[in-house]
């Protein structure tokens, strides 16, 4: 169950990277767990941060 | 060094995203100020992230997850890797490769470094499991 978790965010992350989605990457910070969600949509348990991390990393 | 304005807007941030009980502030009066950062990844596994702050902001703060990480082929991650985003080790500790030096600016805030060092460590449960390098799911920099 916890790898499918895995596997689904993983999905999310490398797709919002790619900028081809339609989802945003939340952050939980209750849970601590990333979660997706509609892009666009307000995200009451989290907070989007799809932008913070698209500037890549080194 | 970070100036205390600066020391009282980054810890307004983490207070209004994050529990208080998952990050603390040590050393802040010495040369090596750092902060201790608890990571809970989706699958459920704990890790502690500490921020090297003696040259933040000016400067890419060093992240380091306080135990060695291994790959999914038992290769310890301590060498810098452009596939798996990571730096030298020090101390036995696996360092994350985050900002880069064209990216970074010294209004990023400790709370933006945390979430991308949240993503890698989620990405390398990925890698785990898939084999997949962690550049497979973070792109690089521009």
């Amino acid at each position: 169950m916890n790898e499918e978790k895995t596997n689904k965010i993983a999905k999310v992350v490398k797709d919002t990277q790619s900028g081809n989605t339609i989802t945003d990457l939340v952050f939980n910070p209750e849970t601590g767990e990333f979660e997706e969600a509609p892009m666009g949509i307000t995200h009451g348990a989290g907070e989007v941060v799809t932008d913070m991390t698209k500037d890549g990393f080194a | 060094m970070m100036k205390y304005n600066r020391f009282k807007a980054e810890q307004e941030v983490l207070e209004a995203k994050l529990p208080s009980n998952i990050y603390r502030f040590m050393d802040m009066n010495t040369s090596r100020p750092y902060l201790v950062m608890a990571a809970r990844t989706n699958r459920g596994n704990v890790y502690t992230l500490r921020i090297e702050l003696d040259m933040f902001p000016d400067s890419i703060p060093q992240v380091f997850v306080n135990k060695m990480l291994y790959d999914c082929n038992n290769n310890p991650l301590d060498t810098p890797s452009s596939t798996m985003h990571t730096l030298n080790s020090k101390n036995g500790c696996t360092q994350i490769c985050h900002y880069g030096s064209s990216s970074w600016t010294n209004r990023v805030s400790l709370y933006k470094v945390y979430i991308k060092c949240r993503l890698w460590l989620e990405m390398y449960e990925a890698h785990l499991s898939s084999g997949k390098p962690i550049d497979y799911y973070l792109k690089h920099q521009n």
